[in-house]
């Protein structure tokens, strides 16, 4: 990790600050938390990055501000099958001094399941960490439609003492009025503020700064089992074209399409949320999967038959550890 | 020795001398109606259900009672999503794994902060309080296979045919849930945890062997182990799974109207099993007189025996149930010699008209009529109905698909002028095309391409 800049946050009067990120897929976490470590600069940071996927590519995106990234993929850290590797990494990082410890949890992970495992971080680092509560962040353009297709979206809103609802630019003020709402009506208790790419005002930065855990709301505690992961894996390179043409066919069947790929120009990293593909060009990939997508879809969603319509091959990947 | 109904149960289930038989009124929705609440009010807000199962505990003086029948409790917990209605308990109206054969992580069994289960596990503990001494407490769990229907959706009965090796990755998963689930009820004080699995009757005994005996045999183990009794609650005709059902050794064995109590008796007995039931839920305890129940039950006392045998509702009782036909079974139960000497000479007056069936010869649309008790309350009549429905989005108007719900009075009528005598039941043109077993899709496009 390398200092270069002072932050405005000021230091937790107890302990190492541990603040969690959470949000449904492709809503924006880390871009919110690319943009909280570039105002962290000159503090001692860690990150905890956590994807359903194989793939790192979130924490390969955070790695470059240089802090001390911990990845702990395929599955979510608040589920009994990962939590295990979390509380581990809390551990082991609570003697090292940081400031502050930034958890971005996966999209699929449920937060209300976080409070008893926090109790066993405390509990094995005698009360090292001073959890700064939860920053949960909403697309406002697939909020309403996610309500009704995954049970976690309502718990994750429900889990935050502050909400964005963030992708304001890709909707109207009506639409935006009615999310807001229902982030309302499902956590009166959080505060909610409106941004765009994940960009918060210095009063907001602030107001996240000083989030203070609270009680969730009270909603029903359900499980997702509908999410699908396929992970496409690439033998040959792809042209662009190609690669576009398959995110186009799967993209509309899936909440969540990313990873590396093989180009003929080159390294890329995809990021495909619905219509929205963005491909970047990377020096290498991260991790030892090579060219390889990961899909995650909802149970409704056809992505199977998708990936078929696509002619791309998927192989059958549970969402979260080993089945029964 | 006077024994208290706890003592009652728990001495009938394990096969030891009781004082008399034990009654157990299956009062889920039903307890609402006594205090005017609403099926979904009952089944959601912890003090109208406490209230109400009090309420039962007072009026019917049961041996022992449900705290909630709900089938749909895991399922919920578990993503499917629910339709609520004012006098039957949810349908689960969503299948999260209808599109893919996907198995859940072991990691997703219910803990007792998910979906009701905090309501749930607050009122066992209130009920264990006040009646908890004297009365034995059900904990009501979904049984692995109707879970499997929940969670996968009609798909599941053709798995068993085509992919054997997916069910049994499924059914695991759902036995998982089923453990967790007969834990948290025995750690809330539950005397008798209550496996329920309906979809059971849909299934052939060698399926159900292949299937669900190791699961069923585990589980009943594992409660056994855990100083609680069991009882596997099915409904329909369970008849030829009788057998592979008890060699899975549960304590109790509870079946509905469609069984032979007598037929059953002989096997629960062979098998030390102890047999609850079969008072018909809606010809007598909805639509029939105190008399007709009294001499239900003073019928199924004179041919059964009292030995290993519990009295009981077939099923969760109608919403509208009349307290009266409830409390008359009950008397009759608590007092048989006094009930006999009510219901000598007593012949059934309750007589429903005719009703006016459809001329067959004449149909120029196919007509599939599929009866069942109630596709919004019975798992296997659901299943049945949505395998009718699939029928509909594949012919459109060129058939007709009609429900008839044995919950209507004339459809009681309607069964017997057409001789069904065994639900759900699909007829064709007013010949019977599938009984009990959910037919898969390929079967049932077969039988309907043959009259078109």
């Amino acid at each position: 990790m390398t200092a270069r800049h002072e932050s405005n946050a000021g230091p937790p009067p107890f302990g190492t600050a541990l603040r969690v990120i959470c949000g449904f897929l492709g809503s924006g976490k880390t871009t919110l938390l690319q943009k909280l470590l570039a105002r962290r600069i000159g503090r001692r940071v860690a990150v905890v990055v956590n994807e359903m996927g194989a793939l790192g590519v979130d924490a390969a995106v955070v790695d470059r501000f240089g802090v001390d990234v911990t990845e702990i993929n395929n599955g979510s850290v608040f589920c009994p099958c990962r939590s295990a590797s979390f509380v581990s990494t809390l551990v082991a990082l609570a003697p090292r001094g940081f400031d502050e410890v930034v958890v971005e949890a996966s999209g699929l992970a449920n937060p209300l399941d976080m409070p008893k495992i926090l109790d066993v971080v405390a509990h094995n680092t005698q009360g090292a960490f001073c959890l700064q509560g939860c920053v949960c962040v909403v697309d406002a353009a697939r909020l309403v439609p996610l309500l009704s297709a995954n049970v976690l979206v309502e718990q994750q809103i429900a889990a935050a003492q502050l909400v964005l609802v963030n992708k304001a630019d890709l909707v109207d003020a009506s639409t935006l009025t009615e999310v807001t709402s229902r982030v309302r009506a499902i956590n009166p208790r959080a505060h909610v503020i409106t941004t765009s790419f994940s960009t918060l005002s210095e009063t907001d930065w602030r107001r996240l700064d000083e989030t203070a855990p609270a009680e969730p709301a009270p909603v029903a505690h359900r499980r997702d089992l509908s999410t699908r992961k396929r992970l496409v894996r690439f033998e040959q390179c792809l042209n662009r074209e190609q690669l576009l043409e398959g995110l186009r066919c799967i993209g509309s069947a899936s909440y969540r399409v990313k990873g590396f790929v093989r180009l003929h120009e080159g390294w890329c990293r995809v990021d495909c949320v619905g219509a929205q593909i963005k491909i970047y060009p990377e020096s290498a990939p991260v991790g030892s999967e090579g060219s390889a997508l990961v899909v995650l879809a909802g149970g409704e969603q056809g992505v199977d038959d998708a990936l078929r319509a696509s002619g791309w091959t998927a192989a059958g990947d549970r969402p979260q550890g080993k089945e029964a | 020795m006077m024994m208290n109904g706890k003592e009652r149960v728990k001495g009938a289930l394990r096969g030891t001398a009781t004082d008399r038989v034990p009654w157990v009124p299956f009062a889920g929705v039903h307890a609402g109606k006594l205090l005017g609440h609403t099926a979904t009010a009952v089944l959601t807000d912890g003090d109208k259900l406490l209230a109400s199962l009090l309420e039962v505990n007072r009026i019917y003086d049961p041996d022992g009672q449900p705290v909630l029948f709900d089938l749909q409790v895991e399922a919920e917990i578990l993503g499917c999503n629910l339709v609520w209605s004012d006098a039957v308990p949810p349908a689960v109206a969503s299948h999260p794994l209808s599109q893919s054969k996907d198995v859940p992580c072991v990691c997703n069994v219910p803990e007792p902060t998910d979906g009701r289960l905090p309501m749930i596990l607050r009122t066992m503990a209130a009920m264990k309080q006040h009646v908890g001494e004297r009365t034995a407490l059900y904990g009501l769990i979904c049984g692995p296979f109707t879970l499997a229907s929940h969670l996968r959706g009609v798909d599941l009965f053709m798995d068993t045919v085509i992919d054997a090796a997916y069910v049994k990755r499924l059914i695991s998963y759902t036995e998982a849930v089923t453990m967790r689930m007969a834990d948290l009820y025995i750690d809330a004080g539950m005397d008798v945890i209550a496996v329920v699995d309906p979809v059971v009757s849909q299934i052939s005994p060698a399926h159900f062997t292949t299937f669900l005996s190791e699961s069923f045999t585990r589980l009943f183990t594992h409660i056994r182990n855990r100083e609680a009794l069991s009882s596997l609650f099915v409904c329909g005709d369970a008849t030829k799974q009788l057998q592979v059902m008890c060699a899975t050794a549960p304590d109790g064995l509870s079946v509905d109207e469609n069984v032979d109590m007598v037929a059953a008796k002989a096997v629960t007995d062979a098998h030390q099993v102890t047999l609850g039931g079969n008072i018909p839920l809606t010809s007598l305890m909805l639509h029939g007189s105190q008399q007709d129940n009294i001499k239900y039950v003073v019928d199924l006392l004179d041919k059964v025996g009292a030995e290993r045998l519990i009295v009981s509702p077939g099923c969760d009782m109608p919403y509208d149930t009349p307290a009266s036909n409830v409390i008359a079974a009950s008397q009759a139960v608590r007092d048989p010699e006094a009930a006999r000497s009510i219901v000598a000479g007593y012949e059934s007056t309750t007589r429903i008209p005719d009703v006016k069936l459809p001329n067959y010869a004449e149909l120029t649309t196919p007509l599939v009529e599929v009866f069942t008790l109630d596709s919004a309350s019975c798992a296997a009549c659901t299943y049945m109905m949505a395998a009718a429905n699939r029928l509909t989005g594949r012919f459109g108007d060129r058939i007709d698909v009609v429900e008839h719900k044995y919950t209507v009075k004339e459809n009681i009528r309607r069964c017997q002028q057409m001789g069904i005598t065994n639900l759900p039941a699909l007829y064709v043109n007013g010949e019977l095309a599938f009984s009990s077993l959910i037919p898969s899709e390929a079967a049932l496009v077969d039988r309907i391409e043959k009259v078109l």
